[in-house]
């Protein structure tokens, strides 16, 4: 067995209130082995989200308050602010929640792609950037002419898979996506978490996909952590968690599920 | 909606045009007496008589308002007037022409409030953005509520004491004009020199006082922009923090800075006037200062007339603008 | 942690409040008190020697026609801040009507009132002044704010109409309108009373506004000429060459006064705002 991808040990992260600290993610520890989908599933405030922004070191008046943080078996924690810059979307890359408001408004979706090349001082030769935009497009489904679009002009679907296509630029080991589906419709859902897994499989890249909708995380993911007021309270295979889930709050969430819920039990 | 939006301001513009005019042409023939009348006679008194051809000058005022003819002819010929641009003849430099006086003024008024107001809205867009942005220097923020206590006093004010301290005091600025006598006005050194000389301390307080007034506009955008998604996005992005500064901050807060710009132009031109007024620099302001003082009733129209429909033409093409600028806007041009 | 951002802000709002009333509450008992303590035969032109610097018997000097600085700032002050509370009252009046008449009658009451707001807002309000202000034979103290409230009614007609169009369609409202209250009752009982904090935090902005244009205008020379107001005296200083004679203590103290009034106005302005806006948000 490989060494694993990511490796999250004993993280505490903390937010500053009025009423004192507030203890959003306690103890939490898992790990992602190279080419996997975990799934961080729980309702929101649970810290699953606090949790992504904690690894992409982008918590607003919240800190880590203690644990270690490995990718590739770097330190995370401890890189320094430039050098952390140049590993995000190279090593590790986020799909964002909010697909309809994620784009620059003004900004053409070539300039939005490129930018990531420029300051990751990727330099190409003439028509090269451009090959490699379109060919990015083309692996999420987008056809070239998205380029010279303006944000407006897409789709919350289109828009959702340029982040996509975004993500994968820099062909990262790690894709971080926060509810990346939440604002579509369930059709389009469905085609945008097919295109991730694509890309994914393609890239070789793990996943940490994060949600609230266990049904849509089942079919995607290899294995489901459950997060449950800033704990980690329960880790297994998919099979596993929905065979004989142990934390009420797991069975909460298998039994709101009730079409689910029949067809896992029969089997 | 473009269209729709294009219209709309452009009816404005005829409007205020239309209610410029009528009112100017209303005004004095509804105040009780003939103002006019009073105040050419007050004129010759205080002269003692002495105010140049003054036949000449009853005469050509007879004729302009025509006044034997009906009002609704009245009316029209001081609308084909004000198409020609003539305003009639000064009262106390009789053989002048209004329109030739204001003229003589205006690339001063233009080269000053143009230069000062482009220079204030970069520097306060840019202090404003720096303001709302966390990763800035401290010295921004400190700074920036400074100026922005200025931004609430009058810009005469401001230049009052710039005169005092810097021209009076110190003597390193001229206290008033726009170029000293005896330099010729050509495009040489000397001339550019001896403007930007006299033009310093007019547009400083001009900046002064505006620089405020974006930066806390700017900062109010910026702070808004800043929580947006595509911004947190960038920072994931992996840009350097300059790019998610200029191109995904700025560039989107920006925006509504210059319908701002639109807006706050009569603002600019009112303030403008007194301190030409301060710093006896030769635009406008200063000679609608002087026909004030010598009661000079027509040139006080022409001049009033010339800033309200320049002032709605001006901000009937930044609207027109704003859009093109906004690809938001542009797309729904179909 | 939103909402410790909003309590911060609140505090630091809040503070920007208070400072402002407080340079305003000074400003307003200084124009209270000053007149009581003074002789006001000493702002005469000619009263005294002309062009003395500051001095134990003149504690702001006197100007260039022999009046008593102090006392020419003790009497200019009440009647700079009466014209801009008047003209202030008056925009604010027509202001709060014609916002709610647009916003109850709207149809085309509603458009005729927002295109006359847009047409006027459009209008150098200078310029218009100037020409009124020209053809006026004597200038008066009340004949001025008059005059500046004509040009300085549109913000408090914006926010308004925007308000009342947002109250219209609350529960309470509609339940007053369906059990047959009449519209001067709903008017007056159901909306005015949720009006109160926009129309006090547009009276601020109208205040300054019409401060603002008042001073220009008479600093034009264009003011009350037998009145002794703060742009006056700034334009007499003006007039007979202050600064370049190097007379501080002529411009000076209008100058400071000018500052601190809208100094003290924006800040009103901008703590009342927040304020406003955070007590619309908690109520909805």
């Amino acid at each position: 067995m490989t060494a694993p991808v990511l490796e999250i040990e004993g993280l505490n992260v903390v937010y500053d209130t009025p009423g004192g600290p507030f203890h959003a993610v306690r103890d939490v520890s898992f790990s992602l082995a190279s080419g996997e989908r975990f799934g961080l599933v729980g309702e929101s405030g649970s810290g699953k989200s606090t949790t992504i922004l904690a690894l992409m070191r982008m918590l607003r008046s919240g800190w880590v308050e203690s644990g270690k943080v490995r990718l590739n078996g770097r330190d995370l924690l401890a890189a320094p602010a430039s050098a952390f810059r140049q590993l995000r979307f190279a090593e590790m890359s986020l799909v964002p929640q909010g697909a309809m408001s994620s784009l620059n408004p003004v900004l053409r979706i070539a300039d939005q792609i490129a930018d990531i090349y420029d300051d990751h001082g990727i330099r190409w030769r003439r028509g090269e950037q451009i090959e490699a935009m379109r060919n990015l497009l083309a692996r999420v489904g987008l056809p070239p002419t998205v380029l010279g679009f303006y944000p407006h002009q897409l789709s919350g679907g289109m828009k959702q898979r340029v982040c996509i296509a975004m993500s994968i630029a820099l062909r990262p080991t790690l894709i971080l996506a926060d509810e990346p589906t939440s604002a579509l419709d369930v059709m389009v859902q469905k085609q945008v978490l097919a295109t991730l897994g694509r890309v994914q499989r393609d890239l070789g890249a793990s996943v940490l996909l994060i949600g609230h909708d266990m049904a849509l995380m089942a079919h995607f993911v290899d294995r489901i952590g459950v997060m449950y007021q800033g704990s980690l309270v329960e880790m297994g295979s998919v099979r596993k968690i929905f065979a004989d889930p142990q934390h009420a709050y797991t069975r909460m969430l298998i039994d709101s599920l009730p079409s689910f819920n029949r067809t896992r039990r029969r089997a | 909606m473009y269209a729709d939006y294009v219209l709309r301001r452009f009816g404005i513009m005829l409007l205020v045009i239309f209610l410029a005019v009528s009112i100017n042409f209303a005004l004095p023939r509804l105040m009780p007496g003939d103002p006019i009348e009073a105040q050419l006679n007050r004129i010759m008194a205080e002269s003692g008589g002495a105010v140049g051809d003054v036949q000449a000058l009853v005469n050509s005022y007879r004729e302009r308002f025509g006044l034997d003819d009906p009002l609704w002819q009245q009316y029209l010929s001081f609308w084909q007037a004000a198409f020609r641009f003539d305003f009639g003849y000064s009262l106390v430099n009789f053989p002048e022409r209004v329109i030739d006086g204001v003229l003589a003024g205006l690339p001063w008024t233009l080269g000053l409030l143009g230069f000062a107001t482009a220079v204030s809205f970069f520097l306060g867009t840019w202090l404003g953005g720096l303001m709302a942005w966390p990763q800035a220097h401290r010295f921004f923020r400190v700074f920036g509520s400074g100026i922005l206590l200025l931004s609430s006093v009058p810009y005469f004010l401001i230049g009052m004491i710039l005169l005092y301290v810097f021209a009076i005091v110190l003597r390193i600025f001229p206290a008033g004009g726009g170029i000293p006598f005896g330099v010729d006005i050509g495009l040489n050194w000397v001339t550019v020199k001896a403007i930007a000389w006299h033009g310093t301390l007019p547009a400083l307080s001009i900046i002064l006082a505006e620089v405020g007034a974006w930066a806390i506009g700017m900062r109010g955008m910026m702070i808004s922009v800043l929580g947006e998604d595509y911004i947190a996005l960038a920072e994931a992005k992996g840009l350097r923090k300059q790019r998610v500064f200029l191109w995904y901050g700025m560039r989107n807060a920006m925006l509504p800075q210059l319908t701002k710009l639109a807006m706050a132009l009569g603002h600019i031109v009112s303030g403008a006037i007194l301190v030409e007024v301060i710093f006896s620099y030769p635009g406008i302001g200063f000679r609608l200062y002087q026909a004030i003082q010598s009661q000079d009733y027509f040139v006080i129209q022409g001049i009033v007339l010339l800033l309200s429909v320049s002032l709605a033409v001006a901000m009937f093409i930044l609207d027109l603008i704003y859009p093109l600028i906004d690809p938001r806007i542009t797309a729904q041009r179909t | 942690m939103a909402i410790f951002a909003g309590r911060h802000s609140e505090v630091v709002q809040n503070r920007t409040l208070l400072a402002g009333l407080v340079v305003l509450g000074l400003i307003g008992l200084c124009a209270l008190i000053g007149p009581l303590f003074l002789d006001p035969a000493m702002a005469r032109v000619g009263a005294t020697t002309p062009r003395l610097a500051p001095s134990a018997d003149h504690w702001l000097g006197t100007d260039g026609q022999g009046r008593d600085m102090l006392t020419v700032m003790a009497l200019a002050l009440p009647q700079t801040l009466k014209i801009g509370l008047m003209a202030g009252l008056i925009s604010l009046a027509v202001g709060v009507v014609l916002g709610l008449v647009a916003g109850f009658v709207g149809g085309k009451v509603d458009i005729i009132i927002r295109l006359i707001s847009d047409v006027v807002m459009t209008i150098p309000g200078i310029a218009i002044l100037v020409l009124v202000a020209a053809n006026v034979r004597e200038m008066t103290v009340e004949l001025m704010a008059a005059i500046v409230a004509s040009l300085s009614w549109m913000v408090a007609t914006r926010t308004i109409r925007a308000q009342t169009l947002s109250l219209r369609e609350r529960g309470y409202v509609h339940v007053a309108r369906l059990s047959g209250a009449s519209t001067f009752n709903l008017v007056f009982v159901e909306v005015l009373p949720n009006l109160l904090p926009f129309i006090t935090a547009s009276f601020v902005i109208t205040v300054s506004q019409a401060m603002l244009a008042s001073i220009a205008l008479e600093a034009l020379g264009l003011g009350p000429q037998n009145e002794l107001t703060l742009g006056m005296t700034i334009y007499w200083a003006q007039f007979y060459s202050a600064i370049i004679r190097g007379m501080w203590w002529w411009v000076g103290p209008p100058i400071l006064a000018i500052s601190l009034i809208f100094i003290g106005l924006m800040l009103t302005s901008v703590g009342m705002d927040s304020f406003v806006n955070k007590r619309v948000r908690g109520g909805q």
